[in-house]
C-alpha cells in the first residue's frame, strides 16, 4: 500500500463513519488510528453517547466480522470464548469446539466492566496474544482482531474496576465527550426523519492489515522518538522532576505507553499526509495512551486531580525538543 | 549522504552560525561593558590601580570567552535542521529527514545496532519520500526568516545599555583622579630624592674622615627614606641629613683652609732657598699638588748642590716645616694646629720636610732626598684631601635641590589634602588670634651653658649644653612654647606668628620665650582644640628651614650657626 492509498482509505472510511456518528471528530480520528495500529480500545462515556453506535458503524464500514458482547455479572468465560460440545453424527459421538463470539475481527465488549474479573481475564490472552487456549488447545483468532470495550463511568454500583493488567492492554482509552448543541441537533435531524443512514463497506481485514503495515514502517527520528522516552518515563514518581508526580502518581505508565505513543504517532503521522513522526503525533497520543496508564494515589482522589490533568501538565512541562528551543 | 539536502540547509546553518555568533558576541558585549561598568563605578567610589588595565583584561576575557563558546556551542547541520523545523512549523521534516539519512542511504554509518537492518519496501519508500520532501522545504526556506536579526533585540538593548552605561561612566570625572595624580608626583618626588643621595654618595671620591662620615650619613638617610611614605615624610627623613653633611662640610672647608695658610706660610719660609724658588711659589698658591712634583725635583737636585746652598735649603726647610705648622710634631693625632681636623698627608709631609732639612743640616744629601721624596707623597695625599670640601659642597648641594623638590611636593599635598597651607615666613610677634585649624610652633634658641631639659607647650626639648627650646602652641589665640633651661642672653630662631584667621591658614612659627632655666617643663597650652593634631616632625623639617634661613639676620647671629645645627641635629636623632 502507497501512502496516498493509505490516506484515501481512510478518508473513505472517517467519511462513511460520518454519515451515521454526528461530531466526534477526535473520537472517530483516535478510533481509526488504534484500529489500524491493531491496538484495542476502551470507550468511556455516559450511556446513549454512541459508543455501542460508532462501533457498531466502525464493523459495517471494515466490512469485517464483527460481534457484540453484553457485559454481566453472570456471564462466563465460556460465553466470550466458546466451549466444547458433543456432536453426534453418522460417524459417532465427538467433541467439537464452538467458537465464542470473541472469533470475530471485530469484537464489541458492551459495559465490559459489569462482568466479573473471572470474565475480564478471559479477554487477556485475546487481547494480548490473539489467541484464545480453550481445553487446552490454543486457537488464533482472526486477522485483524480488535476488541473495542464500553463502559460506563458513572454507574459505579455492581461493577468491577478493570484490573490494571487488561487497563495496560487496552491502546487508547477514549471518553466520549457529550455533544454540542448543533451536534444534537443534527443527530436528531438524522435519526428522526424517515430515513436512516445506510453505511456501506469501504474497506477490508486488507486493507486495514496493509494500512498497519505501512504505518509500521514510518521512520521515527531519534529526537522524536527521545521526545516519547522522556513522556513516559516522567510519569514515574522516581524518575520525574514533576512536582504533581510525586505527588499523585503510585506507578507510571508501562513501557506499551512508549510502544503505544510511538504507533499510533505513525499512524497520525500517515494520516496527516507525512512520512515522518513528528511531536505533535506524540502529543495527540499521549492523552488517550497514558490517561488508563498511571495508577494514581489517594492524595489525588482527594485533590480531585484526574490522570488527565495530570497528563496534561506533563505535556506541559516535558519540551519536545530543546536543542530546538534554547 | 544526502548532500542535496545539506546543500539545501547550508544557507541556512551560515545563518545560524552568524545568528549564534551575533548572540555570543552580544552576550560578551554586555558581560564586558556590565564589568566596565563596575570597575569604573569601583574607581569612582575608592582609588583602584589601573583601572584601565583590569578593562584591558576583561575585554580580552570576553572575547576569549566569547570564541570559545561559540567555537563550543555553534549550531550543527542537524541542529540547525530541527530549529528550522520548529521555528518554520515544518513538523520535524528536516531534522527526521537528517537524522535519517543513514537509513536512507543505506549506510547506517554511526549506528550501533543490535540487529541486522531489515528494511522493507514500504520504509525504503516513505524514507524516500521524507528525503523529498525535506529537501522541497528545505530549499524553499529563507535563512532569514529562521534566524531572524530581531530575536536579538532584547539582548541588543541589555549591550546597548550596559556599553552606555560603561561610556558614560568612564568619562565621568574622578573625584580621585587629582590624589592619584598627586600620588604618583610625590613617588616621583621620593624616587628622584633617592636618585640624587645615590648620586651624591657615589660622587664622594675622597677617602678623607668626612667623607667616610658623610657616605654613611648618605647611607642613613637613604635607608630611612625607604622606609617613607610621603614626601612630608622623606622631608623629615632628610633633615638630620642636611646638618651632617653641613657639619661635615665646615669641618672639611676649616681644615682646608688650615692646610691652606700651613702651605702658604711654608711656601714663604722657603721663598729664596736655593733651588725652592718652585716649591715656594706652588705653596705659597696652595698648589699641594705642583708643590709634590716640585718637591720630587729638588729631591733630585739636593745632590748637585754644594755644602752652602745645603745649609741654606736645609735651614729653609726647617723654618718651612715649623711655620706652616706642618712639623713632625702635629703628625701623631693627625689634628692640625688650627685645631680643625688634619688630613692624613699633612703630617707626613711636615715631618719629612723637616726630617730633609735636618739631613741637609747634617750634610747629607742623599738622606735629604729621601725625604723630600716622602714628602712629595705626603703633598700629593694633601692635595687629594683638601678636594673633599669640594665634593661636600656639591653633595649639600644636590640633597638641598633633593629637598626642594620634596618640599615642593609635600606642600602642594599639604594644601591639597588637608586645606592648610604651610607657611614659612618669620615674623617676630606675639600671639594674635589664630585659626582653629592653625597649628603653632614656636623655637625658642639660646646660647649659653645648660643642663636642663625643658618642655614647652606640647614638647619643646632642650638640648643640654645649647639651649631650650618650646614650641607647638595650636588653635586660637596660641602663644609660643617657653624656652627651656639655659642662660644668657640669647636670641631667638624662628620667630613666627600665628597663622591669619582665615580657614586654611596652615602652619605657622611662633616665637619662643626666652627661657628661665627653672621653668623647664608644662607651661601654658593654648586653648582652642578644634584644630586636629600634627606630630612635630611634620613640620620639623620647615621649621629648621625656617631657622636656617634666620640666620645671619637680627633674629639669630651667623655664630649661632654651629648651635641651630646641632639642634636640629639632635631633634632629627631624637626621632
Amino acid at each position: 500500500m502507497t501512502p496516498e492509498a493509505f490516506g484515501e482509505a481512510a478518508a473513505k472510511i472517517e467519511a462513511e463513519l460520518r454519515k451515521l456518528i454526528v461530531g466526534q471528530d477526535e473520537l472517530l480520528r483516535d478510533t481509526l488510528v488504534a484500529l489500524v495500529a491493531g491496538g484495542n480500545v476502551l470507550l468511556e462515556g455516559v450511556p446513549g453517547l454512541g459508543k455501542t453506535s460508532l462501533v457498531r458503524a466502525l464493523g459495517q464500514v471494515l466490512d469485517l466480522g464483527f460481534s457484540r458482547v453484553q457485559f454481566t455479572p453472570d456471564l462466563m468465560p465460556a460465553d466470550i470464548t466458546g466451549t466444547t460440545v458433543i456432536h453426534e453424527d453418522e460417524k459417532g459421538r465427538r467433541f467439537d469446539f464452538q467458537p465464542g463470539p470473541i472469533f470475530a475481527n471485530l469484537v464489541l465488549a458492551d459495559e465490559v466492566n459489569r462482568a466479573t474479573p473471572k470474565v475480564q481475564s478471559a479477554l487477556l490472552e485475546a487481547m494480548q496474544e490473539k489467541t484464545v487456549t480453550v481445553s487446552g488447545a490454543t486457537r488464533p483468532l482472526p486477522e485483524p482482531f480488535f476488541v473495542l470495550a464500553t463502559q460506563n463511568p458513572i454507574e459505579l454500583e455492581g461493577t468491577y474496576p478493570l484490573p490494571e493488567a487488561q487497563l495496560d492492554r487496552f491502546l487508547f482509552k477514549l471518553s466520549v465527550p457529550y455533544p454540542t448543541e448543533d451536534e444534537l441537533a443534527e443527530i436528531a435531524r438524522r435519526t428522526t426523519g424517515e430515513t436512516t443512514p445506510v453505511l456501506t463497506p469501504v474497506a477490508g481485514a486488507h486493507e486495514v492489515l496493509a494500512m498497519g503495515a505501512l504505518a509500521r514502517a514510518v521512520p521515527i527520528a531519534d529526537h522524536v522518538l527521545g521526545y516519547a522516552v522522556r513522556l513516559v518515563s516522567a510519569t514515574h514518581p522516581e524518575r520525574s522532576a514533576l512536582r504533581e508526580m510525586a505527588s499523585y502518581v503510585r506507578y507510571g505508565a508501562s513501557p506499551r505507553a512508549v510502544q503505544a505513543l510511538v504507533l499510533t504517532a505513525k499512524v497520525r503521522a500517515l494520516l496527516e499526509g507525512r512520512y515522518n513522526v513528528a511531536f505533535a503525533d506524540i502529543r495527540q497520543s499521549a492523552l488517550p495512551v497514558m490517561r488508563h496508564r498511571l495508577l494514581l494515589k489517594f492524595e489525588a482522589e482527594a485533590d480531585g486531580v484526574s490522570s488527565d490533568e495530570l497528563v496534561r501538565r506533563l505535556l506541559d512541562a516535558i519540551v519536545a525538543d530543546p536543542v530546538a528551543t534554547r | 549522504m544526502n548532500c542535496d539536502l545539506e546543500k539545501a540547509l547550508a544557507p541556512v546553518r551560515n545563518r545560524a552560525r552568524r545568528d549564534w555568533a551575533l548572540r555570543a558576541a552580544l552576550w560578551g558585549l554586555s558581560a564586558w561593558a556590565s564589568g566596565t561598568a563596575l570597575v569604573m563605578a569601583w574607581s569612582k567610589a575608592e582609588p583602584l590601580t589601573g583601572p584601565w588595565a583590569i578593562v584591558g583584561v576583561m575585554a580580552a576575557a570576553a572575547a576569549f570567552g566569547t570564541a570559545g563558546v561559540w567555537a563550543r556551542r555553534r549550531p550543527s547541520l542537524a541542529n540547525v535542521a530541527r530549529v528550522a523545523d520548529q521555528r518554520m512549523a515544518l513538523d520535524e521534516r528536516l531534522g527526521s529527514a537528517l537524522s535519517l539519512a543513514h537509513a536512507y542511504d543505506g549506510t547506517n554509518k554511526g549506528r550501533a545496532s543490535v540487529a541486522p537492518v531489515r528494511r522493507s519496501g514500504s520504509t525504503t519508500t516513505l524514507l524516500g519520500r521524507l528525503h523529498a520532501d525535506a529537501l522541497a522545504r528545505a530549499e524553499a526556506l529563507v535563512p532569514a526568516r529562521v534566524f531572524p536579526l530581531a530575536r536579538h533585540r532584547a539582548l541588543g538593548a541589555i549591550a546597548v545599555g550596559t556599553t552606555a552605561m560603561a561610556t558614560a561612566l568612564a568619562f565621568t570625572p574622578t573625584p580621585q583622579a587629582g590624589a592619584l595624580a598627586r600620588q604618583g608626583a610625590e613617588q616621583a618626588a621620593m624616587a628622584s630624592a633617592r636618585r640624587a643621595i645615590r648620586g651624591a654618595e657615589h660622587a664622594l671620591g675622597a677617602r678623607s674622615s668626612e667623607a667616610v662620615a658623610a657616605r654613611a650619613a648618605l647611607q642613613q638617610a637613604l635607608a630611612r627614606l625607604a622606609r617613607a611614605r610621603a614626601p612630608l615624610a622623606g622631608l623629615v627623613d632628610l633633615s638630620p641629613l642636611a646638618s651632617e653633611l653641613q657639619a661635615l662640610s665646615t669641618s672639611a672647608t676649616q681644615a682646608a683652609q688650615d692646610q691652606d695658610a700651613a702651605a702658604a706660610a711654608a711656601g714663604q719660609a722657603l721663598a729664596g732657598a736655593p733651588g725652592a724658588a718652585p716649591l715656594a711659589s706652588a705653596l705659597q698658591a696652595s698648589n699641594l699638588k705642583a708643590a709634590g712634583v716640585d718637591l720630587r725635583a729638588l729631591a733630585s737636585k739636593v745632590g748637585a748642590m754644594s755644602p752652602a746652598e745645603e745649609e741654606a735649603l736645609g735651614a729653609a726647610l726647617q723654618r718651612a716645616a715649623a711655620a706652616g705648622g706642618l712639623s713632625s710634631s702635629s703628625s701623631g693625632d693627625g689634628a692640625s694646629a688650627g685645631g680643625g681636623a688634619a688630613e692624613p698627608g699633612s703630617g707626613q709631609l711636615g715631618a719629612a720636610l723637616g726630617e730633609a732639612g735636618a739631613a741637609l743640616a747634617a750634610g747629607q744629601p742623599a738622606t735629604a732626598s729621601r725625604y723630600l721624596g716622602t714628602a712629595a707623597a705626603g703633598a700629593n695625599a694633601v692635595a687629594g684631601a683638601t678636594s673633599t670640601s669640594q665634593e661636600l659642597a656639591a653633595v649639600q648641594a644636590a640633597i638641598s635641590n633633593a629637598e626642594n623638590r620634596l618640599a615642593a611636593q609635600a606642600q602642594v599635598a599639604s594644601g591639597a589634602g588637608s586645606g592648610q597651607g604651610t607657611s614659612s615666613r618669620s615674623a617676630a610677634g606675639a600671639g594674635g588670634p589664630g585659626s582653629a585649624r592653625g597649628l603653632g610652633a614656636g623655637g625658642g634658641v639660646q646660647p649659653g651653658a645648660g643642663a636642663a631639659r625643658g618642655e614647652g607647650g606640647r614638647s619643646g626639648t632642650g638640648k643640654g649644653g645649647n639651649g631650650g627650646e618650646g614650641n607647638a602652641a595650636r588653635g586660637a589665640g596660641g602663644s609660643g612654647g617657653n624656652g627651656g633651661a639655659g642662660s644668657g642672653a640669647g636670641s631667638r630662631v624662628g620667630a613666627g606668628e600665628p597663622a591669619g584667621g582665615t580657614g586654611g591658614a596652615g602652619q605657622v612659627f611662633i616665637g619662643g620665650q626666652p627661657g628661665r632655666g627653672e621653668e623647664g617643663t608644662g607651661s601654658k597650652l593654648a586653648t582652642g582644640l578644634l584644630g586636629r593634631t600634627t606630630d612635630y616632625r611634620a613640620v620639623l623639617p620647615a621649621f629648621e628651614k625656617t631657622a636656617l634661613e634666620g640666620l645671619g639676620t637680627e633674629v639669630v647671629a651667623a655664630a649661632d650657626e654651629s648651635l641651630v645645627r646641632s639642634y636640629f641635629i639632635s631633634l632629627g636623632q631624637a626621632h
